[in-house]
């Protein structure tokens, strides 16, 4: 015999649990009642234990002198810059090495990839070689060996591995590339008093380049045909510079300035430490394996009868790669190259091994000054969040771009 | 064929190079050099230049690094194994490492019916360990492992076929709480197991300890994590996200930093943690985050149709993600997880910067003794090549797992 329950709203204690929308109330309001505890029992002690110490929260010490000296700043900076000064060079240090290491590891990961999808059975192999000893050590383990076992072994400054040695009259030695334990000394192009004028020819080939873009995509528009327009306008650009430049013979907008070696140091040229540049060369080698996996899954996702079919069309091998496969290929890497690029500016950090003062390098220094962690703590969360954020929007915003649309 | 003009038969002519075609059509070794090395011009010189360039790195980099001078190795190898740990407790270490081999062997027992090439590569490593002049304690230990691991590996078909898989499952579950206690110790200082401070830690054995319990740790939290924020109350998910999201926004570095600096200061005055306990509460933050996003992508994986269907057999909530879904997803979960526990036993490198002496804290100590000053590559170059094969072993067997379980997504074309 089947009973029929009747299903009437019952009133009382007993049904008002069990209707599942005020459950779900209640527990809300437990799960917000513990956190609010667990935050304020939290604040209460840190702020607490730092009151005790002196050190009650604020962040007036930004504009305090910071009293330390940074070996590498774009903007201006010394010992007697504020604490908040220090923070944006270190800022502007982890933005400028990121935004180089994100571009030299698609460049090299493109390589790497090239390689490892290779017919050629030695080739591949190498690249994958080089891909599972990158991928399974420790960046800071790679950083390290790569800085203290190669960059410091280098010969010191007066036995310096040059290119290009030229020795003058006067004794004085000059290189185009001096590779030594200080790091390394490029040839450096130098504006000279010409270059205002060669300022506007570098302006113009900036409008003809633009002007060249906006006429290829007018004609795509109109024709349905799509042509290279950011090649065409990139050498456009080219064209026009390199034209000035030799128009300007003999009033040329820039020297070349070799660097000369001097008693200890070589003076000239661009200077890059042997610190930037182990966290930049380290960070490119390990980044780009990764990218080298990213966009093989990408390749790899790209069904083989495609390929095929691009083959039966009478497309080559390079063609049918470029046109048929890595269009579709870059929609399947697109999330994964996010997440490795967006771990590019947090792994800088580890910058603070080797004595890079990058942002966290900085923070750690002016935490060691001035005692305040938390603050620092907070605003340096903030930074890297905020980068972050950045960088997925932009990533969110390309990836929508690129993504098929279906039909 | 006939050539039908001149009604002459057809013969092929035989120039030197078709002759050489045709022998190396027949040879099946030429026939892989041609295709795989010569096929096209392009090739041919990548061939060329790849040689080139692997010959350079033989005489230029690897010859040179092979015949340094490797003693430091061998005079600081306990340190960079164990750091500080007192010489005398070491046969608990060692004891440890026989629990894995046991049940390692086990394992592979559990696996295939023959001895796989791996654990047959691992015994004649270690029967070739036995052969360096180590010290007593660790010959015995090698020998032992050879015979535990063989053993395990025969012993486990003594057990009834249901029983097997729960006697490795239980096995490896109780290692970590083993291995604690075992290393720990548990009574005082006169006593047979005295206690082992966690400032006497160190090296490989630290990493390995604060990785595999980062691992067992931040599997529960992730997981709760991933629900939470896929839970339909609205304050809990908002919390979750915020979490998730704040965590893998920073570097492990400046939770690392939270933990050592923060965490002391929020906690009431009379706990005071230990730097070890700190470090591993940045981890397990840290990777909490991370595991919870592996989970939501395995829940997301699981179709609609499951939950229906657990609502159609009047399943509550709780036991339709206790009972069908989590299941599923913890399958799927198999090769994610084995790939991050390489990515924390990866990041258990960065403790040294708030002063544990794992390796690479250990090798900052080794340099700084005037003795090895010039050393530093020697060092560097071995801690990286353990690192290697540690991670580069497990990510192997987790193919191999991938491919047993049947669960590989990877079916495109190579190129």
């Amino acid at each position: 015999m089947i009973e029929h329950t009747e299903t009437k709203p019952k009133l009382g204690v007993r049904s008002f649990f069990q209707d599942e929308r005020t459950r779900n109330l209640v527990w809300q309001f437990v799960f917000f009642i513990v956190i609010v505890l667990l935050v304020f029992m939290t604040m209460r002690n840190v702020i607490e234990a730092l009151t005790e110490r002196g050190m009650a929260p604020s962040f007036k010490f930004l504009s305090f002198s910071s009293g330390i000296t940074i070996g590498e700043t774009i903007i201006e900076f010394d010992s007697r810059s504020s604490n908040l000064r220090a923070l944006m060079v270190g800022l502007l240090n982890t933005i400028s090495i990121s935004v180089l290491v994100i571009l030299f590891s698609i460049l090299f990961g493109f390589v790497v990839v090239l390689c490892r999808i290779s017919s050629n059975w030695i080739v591949s192999h190498v690249a994958k070689a080089y891909i599972e000893i990158i991928r399974n050590i420790p960046l800071l383990m790679l950083l390290l060996v790569w800085y203290r076992a190669f960059f410091l072994q280098m010969p010191g400054i007066r036995n310096a591995i040059m290119f290009h040695k030229k020795v003058s009259e006067s004794g004085d030695i000059s290189a185009s590339m001096m590779l030594s334990n200080r790091g390394l000394h490029l040839v450096w192009p130098i504006p000279r008093d010409s270059f205002h004028i060669y300022r506007f020819i570098l302006l113009g080939a900036l409008l003809v380049a633009i002007a060249v873009y906006i006429v290829s995509r007018l004609d795509y528009r109109k024709t349905g045909r799509k042509k290279p327009g950011l090649l065409w306008a990139f050498l456009s650009f080219v064209g026009v510079a390199g034209v000035g430049l030799i128009c300007m013979i003999g009033n040329e907008p820039f020297s070349l300035q070799y660097p000369v070696l001097g008693k200890f140091n070589a003076r000239g040229g661009l200077y890059v430490s042997s610190e930037w540049f182990s966290l930049f060369s380290g960070l490119v080698l390990y980044t780009s394996a990764f990218v080298a996996e990213a966009l093989r899954a990408g390749i790899q996702g790209v069904s083989k009868g495609q390929m095929e079919a691009a083959r039966a069309l009478g497309l080559g091998h390079l063609r049918a790669l470029r046109l048929v496969v890595i269009p579709q290929a870059k929609i399947v890497a697109i999330p994964p190259l996010t997440s490795i690029f967006l771990g590019v500016a947090k792994n800088t950090s580890l910058g603070v091994a080797i004595g890079f003062p990058d942002l966290f390098s900085i923070t750690g220094t002016i935490i060691n000054q001035t005692g305040r962690a938390l603050e620092m703590i907070l605003i340096v969360m903030a930074i890297y969040l905020s980068i972050s954020g950045l960088t997925s929007i932009f990533m969110n915003w390309y990836n929508h771009k690129v993504q098929l649309v279906e039909r | 064929m006939n050539d039908l003009k001149n009604g002459q038969p057809f013969v092929e002519k035989r120039t030197p190079l078709s002759i050489v075609n045709m022998y190396i059509l027949k040879n099946p070794i030429l026939f892989w050099i041609k295709k795989n090395l010569f096929d096209t011009i392009l090739s041919t010189i990548l061939t060329i230049f790849s040689v080139w360039l692997l010959v350079k790195l033989l005489f230029g980099l690897i010859i040179p690094i092979i015949s340094m001078n490797w003693t430091v190795i061998g005079d600081n190898l306990k340190l960079i194994l164990t750091g500080s740990y007192p010489i005398s407790q070491l046969w608990r270490a060692w004891l440890c490492v026989s629990y894995i081999s046991l049940f390692g062997g086990a394992s592979f027992g559990l696996a295939s019916r023959k001895i796989p090439k791996a654990m047959v590569a691992i015994l004649l490593l270690e029967g070739l360990l036995i052969t360096l002049p180590f010290s007593g304690l660790a010959k015995f230990f090698l020998a032992a492992n050879i015979v535990l691991s063989v053993a395990g590996f025969f012993l486990i078909r003594a057990f009834g076929k249901s029983k097997r898989l729960r006697i490795i499952v239980v096995a490896w579950i109780v290692f970590l709480p083993f291995a604690f206690i075992c290393i720990l110790g548990f009574t005082g200082q006169g006593g047979f197991w005295p206690v082992v401070a966690t400032n006497y830690w160190g090296g490989l054995l630290l990493s390995l300890l604060i990785a595999l319990t980062s691992i067992a740790l931040s599997f529960p939290i992730g997981l709760l994590l991933a629900l939470g924020r896929r839970s339909g109350l609205k304050f809990i998910k908002v919390v979750c996200t915020i979490l998730i999201e704040v965590v893998r926004g920073v570097p492990l570095i400046t939770i690392l930093f939270i933990a050592y600096l923060i965490v002391p200061l929020a906690l009431p005055k009379s706990m005071n943690p230990s730097v070890f306990i700190r470090a591993m509460i940045g981890i397990i933050m840290f990777h909490s985050a991370y595991m919870a996003e592996d989970f939501r992508g395995g829940l997301q994986g699981i179709p609609r149709t499951q939950y229906e269907a657990a609502a159609s057999l009047n399943l509550s909530k709780a036991k339709t993600m206790i009972l069908v879904i989590l299941p599923q997803v913890f399958k799927r979960m198999i090769p994610v997880l084995v790939s991050r526990l390489t990515g924390i036993i990866k990041d258990t490198s960065l403790i040294s910067i708030i002063g544990l002496l794992d390796m690479i804290g250990i090798s900052s100590a080794i340099i700084s003794n005037p003795k090895y000053m010039t050393s530093s590559p020697q060092v560097l170059f071995f801690m990286a090549v353990i690192y290697f094969v540690i991670c580069y072993s497990i990510s192997l067997a987790s193919t191999k797992i991938e491919k047993n379980l049947g669960i590989s997504t990877k079916q495109g074309a190579s190129l």
